[in-house]
Parts: structure tokens; sequence; C-alpha cells
């Protein structure tokens, strides 16, 4: 818990002295992306539902929070991040809402048919705010507020410095969030319905009630992600929420492992970062394959390790693993019975 | 009233087309229980295979019946091969996986060919050929009938009239309509899972190849992206008619068609694409089986 | 002989169901009295699993009501007739295979779960203490039945034996009072039937159940049910105590094929 408050302190200001412009976006996406994935790894991963279109409720997010930055700031100066607390909570009730008014007729849809559902939900969201005139519409939102620079006792602290532990300690929370829930008799219900609906309804899980509460949850945290990515990039299109950002996401949690949230935070900044480092072969070769490798790898890795990088698991299992081999060990050539 | 039915002839012409990708959406998942959206990508790829046959064969400078169905064979001999390849490499390996990592692999198939149709094939439009010379065969007012729209419902009705044929009055198509109701039961009686399966996707694909053709006809602009929108209504006209029912992804593709043309024509072009998927949305909640198609009961 | 009275906790009154043309369930009437050791047998086909599923609300009835412990079970949703204290086993094992052994049972007693999201997201001491009596209570139960040792195993992978135990197990950390068995004894040798009888027996003095048993092993059921129903084409064609069902000719009849022993 306390490293979870200190460490986005650490990286905004690691990332504030040590890296240019185009890398500190990249860190902020990080963050975002931290959020999204994990947040979907609930649905898909946990419950076992299947879930593509996240982007929709990221879009919610951002819209409503930028929508109510334009009109509503009751904090100044030193306390104005508050102001951004409300836009981003307001942004994540939204989506909450919207995923439960979604959730409950689509949940009770077999698999397949729910992808398509949430899809069609993505692409509804998408086209309502291209046609939202009022809130930019197909040339987008430009200008949206971002979080100033403040003056801390002397020390300047910077708008990128300001946006970036926001947008970490909102993934820390996020994260602390899910983590809580998934080791709760909630998230042992989430697994059930994923393993067996049937079973786990006759065992007395309210399946539908247990399926909904994940959408709900994932949806208010893609919102709020929304919300971060508007006030931190400052400008929102509804072209930045297509199918294609929906799938994004799907790719980060099948990478990290469905089920596997530390898998999830992992897969984030590998695919955050892998455009970036594939840039060298675009310069190489001449046209754009990043795209197509990635693709690629998605296709491979379902066939080839399905599973994702951690299996299912969390980080920790592997520490506890390798901890207790070398305990084992420990106990077996050093402390020799006497 | 002349508007409304030159709406309806156009919509009708856009629902034979989605009717014919539909068609390949609802068999695959007929034998395979899969939504195959890489479908929509091999329609893509059939458009350009035609495209580039008939710039090299200089087939615009000789347009007629002759260059218009070779640009037909090409297209469906290429989508075959791909939807044959897809099947093969990506599909096969996980028949028993789960449903979600089938699903998964399906959109990575589709993005794969997206980007890579724009990596090879270059991310700007080309203009397809005119392999047939336009016409207005019949007027009457305001109303117009063109030769494209005759030809389009034409070569659309003659395909699925073939389908037809073969599903219901063939050895295979029995063979196939068996697989589709019980891969294991399929098996027991010696029918060739997998041989069906590929048949089924060489079928399939052929249809969308067809379509590619057509509407590199009527909307010569083609791009590698073109397989996105297209492939989503074609595939919420399957679902609308029912998801595995050869009829009702005809009558859905072109209720789809049809329901397009009037909301663009009376409504606003803007909400055009919303239409789709406000329709799925419907279906999904009210009738999941579809205009035509049954609800199944899970045997516990 | 005077009829004693029996205090019936679940009641099938004139329920049917049919699934397109096919009337799988036609007017059953059952009635499971308190504390009984009921066997419900018949051909396949007869309609007995339907009836469990019918019992613990996977499928409603077309017609007819279902009674528990007074309160009419056949509308409402299956996981409050669970709640109720309603659990079932199932034919083919429906164990939460990729979770392990332990988490199994926890499932089971999520229903029963006293915390809300504050104490989870809190991670209060009264989260922690109860998740630590749940794992407790979870563990002790593994424990009266020889499982702790597997308490950490992939539920999947155990032997089949073992997975048809756990399976009951599960039901019991539910705390039911009516336990549904299907076909129990389905793929036992005759000494894992042996200890099966027992451990039915056993779980019924000790948890003070009544159980509803589908079986095809007459051994087993002849061997421990007191009372036993006999189903055919979705009906009851016969019911007492087993020497007369054995007796039975219309039994017999729909049955053919079943060792008189």
């Amino acid at each position: 818990m306390r490293i979870a408050l200190i460490l986005p302190f650490l990286i905004a200001t690691f990332a504030t002295f040590g890296m240019n412009d185009y890398t500190q976006l990249i860190v902020l996406y990080i963050a975002i992306n931290i959020i999204l994935a994990t947040s979907l790894n609930l649905v898909n991963g946990f419950c076992g539902q299947f879930s593509l279109g996240h982007a929709g409720f990221m879009a919610l997010g951002g819209y409503t929070s930028a929508a109510l930055s334009m009109h509503f700031h009751p904090f100044d100066g030193a306390f104005q991040f508050l102001n951004f607390l409300i836009y981003a909570l307001a942004g994540g009730a939204v989506a909450g809402a919207a995923g439960w008014l979604v959730g409950l007729p689509s949940l009770r849809l077999k698999g397949d048919y729910l992808a398509i559902v949430t899809l069609g939900f993505g692409e509804i969201i998408r086209v309502l705010f291209l046609n939202t005139e009022s809130l930019g519409g197909a040339r987008g939102l430009f200008g949206i507020v971002g979080l100033h620079g403040i003056d801390l006792f002397g020390l300047q602290l910077s708008p990128f410095f300001m946006s970036c532990t926001i947008a970490y300690l909102w993934a820390s929370f996020t994260f602390l969030f899910l983590w809580r829930w998934t080791h709760s008799s909630f998230g042992r219900a989430f697994l059930s319905v994923r393993e067996d609906e049937l079973a786990a309804e006759c065992m007395g899980v309210n399946t539908t009630r247990t399926k909904v509460l994940a959408f709900v949850i994932s949806s208010f945290f893609a919102g709020l992600a929304g919300s971060l990515y508007a006030h931190t990039t400052n400008y929102l299109s509804p072209a930045s929420f297509q199918f294609t950002r929906s799938v994004d996401v799907v790719i980060m949690v099948v990478l990290g492992g469905m089920g596997s949230l530390t898998g999830s935070v992992i897969a984030a900044i590998i695919v955050t970062i892998l455009p970036e480092a594939l840039r060298p072969v675009q310069d190489l070769i001449g046209i754009d394959i990043r795209m197509v490798i990635y693709s690629l790898l998605l296709i491979l890795l379902m066939i080839l390790r399905p599973q994702g990088l951690l299996g299912g698991k969390e980080w920790s299992y592997f520490l506890d693993s390798s901890l207790k081999r070398t305990t084992d060990i420990w106990r077996r050539y050093v402390r020799r019975p006497s | 009233m002349q508007d409304f039915i030159q709406h309806l002839i156009n919509g009708l012409n856009l629902g034979a087309i989605y009717a014919l990708i539909a068609l390949g959406y609802t068999m695959v998942y007929g034998v395979l229980e899969l939504i195959n959206f890489a479908h929509s990508e091999v329609y893509m790829v059939g458009a350009f295979a035609s495209y580039y046959v008939a710039r090299y064969a200089n087939l615009d400078a000789k347009p007629g019946i002759v260059s218009f169905i070779t640009c037909l064979v090409v297209s469906m001999f290429v989508c075959s091969i791909l939807g044959l390849t897809i099947e093969r490499l990506a599909y096969r390996p996980l028949r028993n996986a789960p449903k979600l990592n089938v699903l998964i692999t399906a959109i990575g198939v589709s993005l794969f060919l997206q980007f890579a149709g724009q990596a090879v094939f270059g991310a700007d439009p080309k203009v397809f050929p005119e392999v047939l010379q336009d016409s207005v065969l019949f007027e009457w007012g305001m109303i117009q009938l063109r030769l494209f729209d005759v030809v389009i419902l034409l070569v659309a009705f003659i395909s699925m009239a073939g389908l037809h044929f073969l599903i219901q009055h063939t050895k295979t198509g029995k063979a196939i309509r068996a697989v589709s109701q019980s891969t294991r039961t399929a098996t027991l009686m010696g029918i060739s899972v997998n041989r069906m399966i590929s048949i089924t996707f060489i079928l399939g694909s052929s249809l969308a190849g067809i379509g590619s053709v057509l509407v590199g006809l009527k909307y010569p602009k083609i791009d590698p992206l073109m397989g996105m929108m297209i492939g989503m209504k074609a595939f919420v006209a399957a679902v609308l008619g029912g998801i595995g029912n050869l009829p009702g992804a005809v009558v859905g593709g072109l209720v789809m068609g049809v329901c397009e043309e009037m909301v663009v024509g009376y409504l606003s072009s803007t909400y055009r694409d919303a239409l789709a998927f406000g329709l799925l949305i419907l279906i999904l909640l009210f009738k999941p089986s579809g205009l035509l198609g049954k609800a199944r009961v899970e045997k516990v | 002989m005077s009829a004693v009275h029996h205090d019936a906790l679940l009641k099938l009154e004139n329920v049917s169901i049919q699934f397109g043309g096919l009337k799988v369930i036609e007017n059953l009437n059952l009635q499971v009295n308190r504390g009984e050791l009921l066997g419900l047998i018949g051909p396949n086909g007869a309609g007995k699993t339907t009836a469990f599923n019918l019992i613990s609300g996977v499928y409603k009835p077309n017609s007819g009501q279902i009674f528990f412990a007074g309160d009419r079970i056949s509308t409402m949703p299956t996981h409050e007739i669970a709640k109720k204290g309603v659990v079932r086993t199932f034919q083919n094992i429906r164990l939460f295979k990729e979770l392990d052994v332990i988490t199994n049972i926890l499932v089971a007693m999520h229903a029963h779960c006293e915390y809300g999201l504050m104490n989870v997201l809190g991670k209060t001491k009264a989260f922690s203490r109860f998740e630590e009596d749940y794992r407790e209570e979870a563990l002790a139960l593994l424990r009266v039945f020889d499982l702790e040792g597997f308490a950490n195993d992939e539920a999947g992978g155990l032997p089949y034996g073992v997975q048809r135990k756990l399976e009951i197990v599960r039901a019991l950390a539910s705390h039911p009072t009516l336990l549904l068995l299907d076909e129990p004894a389905a793929g036992m040798n005759h000494s894992e039937t042996a200890e099966l009888m027992n451990l039915i027996q056993r779980i019924r003095k000790d948890y003070k159940l009544t159980v509803l048993l589908i079986e095809h092993d007459m051994k087993l059921v002849m061997g421990i049910c007191e009372r036993i129903v006999v189903l055919d084409h979705g009906t009851v064609i016969a019911e007492g105590e087993p020497k007369a069902i054995q007796c039975n000719p219309k039994v017999i009849e729909a049955y053919l094929g079943v060792e008189a022993t």
C-alpha cells in the first residue's frame, strides 16, 4: 500500500527529468493502459465473459470528464487537482452506469454474442460522439484543460509532473482496488462463473449479479482511464475510440494472461512500448509493418501460449515458488539434520 | 413514391451483396460455431486480386462479359485459397480450444490481413477498373434501373441458387449440414469433418469473392480497410436472419440493405453505420436466435 | 401398521415439463420427507436428472409447483434455491476444474459470505478475520473427509474417485438441508462404491441431511435407501421400500436387465 503511494511520485520525477516530450507521453500512456488492461481483465479474464467494447466506456468517461471540465471548476490554485478528481469520478460513474445498462440485458447471452453486442455498443458510442457537434464531432475536442504546474514551497512542478503523478496514482489505486477485490470471496465468485456458470449458480452464486458487477466495475475504471486520457492529452476525438482500441486492450489482457492482474500490468507496458521499439525496424524496411508484426504475434500467442505470459497466475506466485525452491534447497543442503 | 422505389432498388442491390457475404459468416458459424472475423478481409483481398489481374491484363480496355467473368473467377479462386489457408493455419490448431481463444485468433487474422494489406497494397484507395460498362436499362420518371443493378441482382441470385442446390441436393451439402448439426456424429457416420469444413470455407470465401467484384463494379473505390464496415454489416445481417441459418442470411442481408437505404434516404446518412449496430443490439436482446432461427435449449 | 406421519421437506405437485414436442416429465408427484434417504431410479431417459434440474431451479416447470420447507421454489432463481438449502451434485462432475480444491469449497461458501465492498477495499480487520475463518472452515471440512492434503491441488487434476468425493464435500460447504446426488457412484468399482455408501450414510447423520439420490447401481440403492421412487417416461410408476420395489413387476418391466440383487 505504501509502495502504491510513493511509486507514482518516483515515476513522475524520473520521467520529468529523465525523458524527452515524446517518451513522457509514452509513460502517460502506460499508466492509462494499465488501468484499461487490469479492468478489462476483470471481465474477460476473471469472469470469463468476452467484452469487446472497452473503448466505448473509455470514450464515455473521457467525454463526460471533458464536458464537465468545460463548465465546472470549483477549486483553484494548489487544489486544482481536486477538480480533476471530480472529473475522473464523474467519468467513471457515467461509464459504470452505462456498464450496468449494457451488462444487465446482455450478460445472459452466449460468449460470442456478448462479444458482438459489446462491440456494437462501442461502435454506437463512437458514432454518437462523432455526431455530437458540441463535443467536437469528427474534428475532435481541443484544448481540454489539463493539470497546471504548481509552485510548491518554491519548487516548480511542471504540468507533466502533475499529470504523470495523478495518472500513476490512479493506476495504483486501480490495481489495489482490483487486487483486493479479486482476492476476496467476490473474486472467487468471478472465477467460479468463468469455470462453470451452472455449477456456480447451483452453489448459491448469483451469477447474473456477479457478471454485472464485474462489468460495472470494469466500465467504471475504463471511464476513469478515459478521463485521464482526455486531461493529459488535452484532445479527444472519436477516432481514438475505434474497435481497434478495444482490441488493443484485449491483446494486453491475453498477453499478460487472463486472470492475472500483474500480467496485465506487464503486458500493458510491453504493448505500449512495442510499437515504439519496433520503429527502427520500420525505418529499416521503409513500410509500416509494426501492426503486421503485432497482429501476427497475437495469432501466434493464441496458438502457442494462450495462457499468456504469466499463465493466469499473479507475479507473487512465481516469487513464492522460487522462494519456496530456495528454502527447500537451504533446508536440504545447508541445515543438515544433526 | 418514385423515390421510394429507387431506394428499394438500391436497397435490394446493397442487400444482395450483404447477403452474399453474410452467407460466408453463417456457414462458418454453422460448422465451427466461430465468428470468422477474417471473412471481411478475405473479401477485401478478393477485390484487390481481381483489381491487379484486371490491371495487368488490361481488362478495362475491353469491358464486357468476358472481362467481368474473369474478374469473378479470379476473385473466387484467390478468396478460396486464402480462406482455406486461414482455416488450416489459424483455426484448425485451435479446434478444441475454448471458444474465446479462437475468437481472438480470428480478430488477429483480420487485423493481420488489414495491416498486411496496407503494407502490400498501399493504404490509399485504388480505382477498380471498369470491366463492365454501365448503362440505363429502364427509366420511368425519376426511377432508373441500371445495368449494374440488374447484373448484381442476377449474379447474386445465381450464386445463391447454386449454393442452395449444393447444400440441399448434393451429398456434399448433406455432409456439411450433418457437420453443422453435430461434428461428433458426423465423424461417426464416416464424414471427413476436416474436408467438409474446408469445403465450407471455400464456398463461403467464393461468395465473398463474388461480392467483392460486384462491389468493385458499383463502388469502384477499393482500399485495404474496405472489408471492415461491410463485413460488420454483413455479420449483423447474418445474426439478424439467424446465425447458422442459410436462408436467414439472405433474408437478413436484404432486410439490412433495404433498411440502410431507407435510413440514408429518409433520415440522415451519418447514421447509416449506427443502424447496423442498433439493429444488432435490438435483435440480440429480443430474439437472439434471429428472424428465421430456432431457439435452442441447452441440455444440462 | 399405523401410518407414521412424516414431515414433507420437498414436495413436487403435478410437475410437468416438455422440450419442443418431447414431454420429459409428466404430472410428477413426489414427496421427500425430512431426514429421509430416498432413491430415485428408473431406466435411461426416464427424466431423473431433469427432475433434479427442476428441483434445483435450472429448469422451470411448464406446469405444477415445487415446495421446499413450505416455500414455493419452482419460481425462484437457482441461486436462491441453493441458498435455501437445496444443493446438488452433477452426473458429469462439474467441479471448478482450474481452481484449486480449497477454492472450490470457498466458492460454495460465498453465498453465506458476511462481508461487503467496504471491508474488501479497506482490507479491514473484519475482512481478514472472516477470510481466515472461512479458510479454516473449508480446511476443517476437507480434513473430515481426508481431503486436506489436496487443498492446494488443481481440482481437475485429481483422481476420478477423489473428484466425485470432492463434489459431495463442496455441496456440503453450502450448508444444505436437502442434498441431491446425481449418480455419485458412476464409474466406481465395488470397493469405491462401498466407501461411497458409508460416506453418504455418515454425512446424512453428521450433517442432519435429507438425501435424494439418483443411481443405477442397484447394490447401492438397495443397500442404503430407505424408500425408493421409480420413474419411467417422466412419471412415477412405483414407490415404496426396497424389497417391495425389487419384486414389483412394473419396475422389472421398465428396467429390463437389472440384476435382482
